[in-house]
C-alpha cells in the first residue's frame, strides 16, 4: 500500500511539471496548445536513448528539457503568427506527427515494440522510489515557484497583455510573437522535462503512452483547478491524476464489476467532475477571475 | 508648420470593394486635427492603414521624415506613432496599474535572462516605471482605480486607460478613434481638457470623432470624409458648413 501511493505521488508529480507548463502556456498567455504530449514524449524519448547509450542520466535529463524547448521555436514561428484557434489544431498535429515518427523509425525507436530497460533514476534498491519523489517534490517547488516569479515579472505582465489582448499589445509597440515563442519554449521544457522523469522511472517506454489523451488530461486537470491559478493547477493535478491512479481501487469495493465497466466508470466520474466544474466553478475550484461578483 | 505625419494619396480596399480612394491629409508637429464623417466613411480603416493593420494598395504614408507605408506595426509605435481603439481593448485580467506597466517600452525584466541574471536592475526599473505610470493615472483621474481589474471599469475609464498606456511610450502623435464615444458628457469634458493639456505639451494628436460639438470646441483643423474620400478640410466652421458634408451627414436633405 505504501508503494502505492509512492507510486501515486510520482504520478501525480510527473504531471504536475505537464500542468505547470500548459498553465503557463494556456492561462498565462492564452496559447491554446493540444500538442503537449509530444513535448513530453520528445522528452521521455531523448532521455531515455542517451541513457541506454550509457550517459550520465542528469546530462540526459538537461538535453530532454532542452530538445523539448528547441522544438518549440520552429513550431512557434510558424504557428504563432496564426490566429489562436489554428495553434490548437497545429500542435495537436505536431504531437501525433511526433508519435508516428516515433513508431516509424524503429531504428531509432524500435517502433512499437518501445525501449524496455531505461537506467532508473537513483537505481533499483527499495529507496529508489522515495529518492525519486523527494526529487520530483523539489524539482515541482523550483519550478512553481520559478513560474510564480516570471508571472509577477515585466515579462509576466506582457504575456498576461497578450492573453487579453493582443492586437493592443501590438499597438503598444511590442512584437507578441517573441514572447509567445518563449512561453511556448518553457511549456515545451517543463513537458519534456517530465518526459525524462517518466523515462527513468517506468524503465519503459512505448509510442501508445504519448497518445494526445496524455494532453487533455492535463487540461482537466488544469481547469478544474483553474488555469490561472497555480494553487489551482496544483490541486487539479492531484485531484484528476489521484482520481485516476486511486480509483484502481474501486475494483476491490466492487467486485462484480470488470474492468472494462470499471474504466467506463471513472470516465463517467471525470466527465461528470468537468461539467459540474464547468457549470457552478467555471474559472475552475480555485479560480477567481470573473467570478467575483461585486 | 512642417507635417509630422503625412498621408499621401493612400487607397485600401477588399476585392474590388475600395474602402479609401486617394485620401491625403496631414499632421502637423504639434498638431491638434480632427476627422469626422459619418459611419463607413473610411474613417477607421484609414487610422488601421495609418498604423500599419491595413496594407494600403496604393499612396504613401510618410512619418518623420521618414516613409513608413511598409512598416510593422510595432515598428511604427517604436517610431513614436501610436493609436487607440474605437472599442477600448483593455487588458482586462491585469490591473489598471499593471496594464500602464505593460505598455512601458523597453524593459530589461522582458528579457527572461535578465530575470535570472539582471535582478537589480530590473528592480530598479520598476520602480521608475511605476513611479511614472501613477503619475500619468493621476493626470488621468484613474488613481482610486489603480488596483482593481481593468475588465471592471467604465467605459469612459477604460477610454482614458487606453490614452494612458499610449502616454507610457511618450509618443510624438497620438491618433485617437472616438475617445468621446460611450463617455458620459462630465467624462467628456475632462478627457478633452487631458487632450488640450497634452497637446498644450507639444504632443501631435488627431482625433476621429462623432461628437461634432466637443470636437469642434477643442480642435483648430479638421478634416471630414464621406465614402472613403476627404470630401472637405479647414476650421472646424468651415467644414461644418461645406455644402458636402451638410448633404453627407443630413443626406441632402438640407
Amino acid at each position: 500500500m505504501e508503494g502505492y501511493i509512492v507510486t501515486i505521488s510520482i504520478t501525480i508529480l510527473i504531471y504536475m511539471l505537464l500542468a505547470g507548463g500548459l498553465s503557463l502556456q494556456y492561462g498565462f498567455t492564452g496559447l491554446i496548445n493540444f500538442g503537449h504530449v509530444g513535448f513530453f514524449a520528445i522528452g521521455s524519448y531523448t532521455s531515455a536513448l542517451l541513457a541506454m547509450q550509457g550517459v550520465p542520466i542528469l546530462i540526459c535529463m538537461m538535453a530532454a528539457t532542452a530538445l523539448a524547448a528547441l522544438f518549440a521555436f520552429p513550431l512557434g514561428m510558424i504557428a504563432l503568427r496564426l490566429r489562436g484557434d489554428y495553434l490548437a489544431i497545429v500542435t495537436l498535429g505536431f504531437s501525433e506527427s511526433v508519435r508516428m515518427v516515433l513508431q516509424k523509425e524503429e531504428w531509432l525507436t524500435r517502433g512499437v515494440h518501445g525501449i524496455p530497460g531505461i537506467p532508473r533514476l537513483f537505481g533499483n534498491g527499495p529507496a529508489a522510489d522515495l529518492w525519486i519523489l523527494a526529487t520530483l517534490v523539489i524539482v515541482n517547488i523550483i519550478v512553481f515557484a520559478g513560474i510564480k516569479g516570471m508571472i509577477k515579472s515585466p515579462f509576466g505582465r506582457v504575456i498576461g497583455a497578450i492573453r487579453d489582448n493582443e492586437v493592443a499589445v501590438r499597438a503598444l509597440g511590442k512584437d507578441p510573437a517573441r514572447f509567445k515563442t518563449r512561453s511556448l519554449a518553457i511549456g515545451a521544457a517543463l513537458a519534456g522535462l517530465a518526459g525524462a522523469f517518466q523515462s527513468h522511472y517506468l524503465t519503459f517506454i512505448s509510442p501508445e503512452q504519448f497518445v494526445p489523451l496524455i494532453t487533455f488530461y492535463v487540461w482537466m486537470a488544469i481547469i478544474m483547478g483553474g488555469v490561472s491559478r497555480l494553487s489551482g493547477v496544483v490541486v487539479g493535478t492531484v485531484m484528476l491524476v489521484g482520481f485516476l491512479e486511486g480509483s484502481r481501487f474501486l475494483r476491490e469495493i466492487f467486485p462484480g464489476v470488470s474492468e472494462v465497466q470499471l474504466s467506463s466508470v471513472r470516465f463517467w466520474i471525470i466527465g461528470m467532475a468537468l461539467i459540474c466544474t464547468m457549470l457552478y466553478r467555471p474559472d475552475g475550484l480555485f479560480g477567481e477571475r470573473k467570478t467575483v461578483k461585486k | 508648420m512642417t507635417a509630422l505625419l503625412s498621408v499621401s494619396n493612400i487607397g485600401a480596399g477588399f476585392g474590388n470593394f475600395k474602402v479609401l480612394e486617394g485620401v491625403s491629409l496631414s499632421l502637423p508637429e504639434g498638431g491638434l486635427v480632427g476627422l469626422i464623417g459619418t459611419n463607413g466613411a473610411g474613417k477607421s480603416t484609414l487610422f488601421s492603414t495609418i498604423s500599419g493593420y491595413i496594407a494600403p494598395t496604393e499612396g504613401r504614408v510618410t512619418f518623420a521624415g521618414e516613409d513608413i507605408t511598409q512598416l510593422a506595426v510595432e515598428k511604427r509605435v517604436q517610431r513614436g506613432l501610436a493609436r487607440t481603439f474605437q472599442v477600448p481593448r483593455e487588458f482586462s485580467e491585469l490591473t489598471v496599474f499593471d496594464n500602464m506597466m505593460a505598455a512601458a517600452p523597453s524593459q530589461a525584466g522582458e528579457k527572461l535572462s535578465a530575470l535570472v541574471f539582471a535582478r537589480g536592475r530590473v528592480a530598479r526599473q520598476e520602480k521608475e516605471t511605476g513611479e511614472k505610470a501613477r503619475q500619468l493615472l493621476s493626470f488621468l483621474n484613474l488613481e482610486r482605480v489603480a488596483d482593481e481589474r481593468a475588465g471592471r471599469l467604465s467605459g469612459g475609464q477604460k477610454k482614458l486607460l487606453e490614452l494612458g498606456r499610449l502616454l507610457m511610450l511618450d509618443p510624438k502623435a497620438i491618433m485617437l478613434d472616438e475617445p468621446f464615444a460611450g463617455v458620459n458628457p462630465v467624462l467628456i469634458g475632462e478627457l478633452s481638457e487631458r487632450i488640450v493639456a497634452l497637446n498644450a505639451r507639444g504632443m501631435s494628436i488627431l482625433i476621429i470623432e462623432h461628437n461634432l460639438d466637443e470636437l469642434s470646441r477643442i480642435v483648430p483643423k479638421m478634416y471630414a470624409m464621406d465614402r472613403g474620400r476627404v470630401i472637405a478640410e479647414g476650421t472646424p466652421n468651415e467644414v461644418l458648413a461645406n455644402p458636402g458634408v451638410r448633404e453627407a451627414y443630413m443626406g441632402g436633405v438640407v
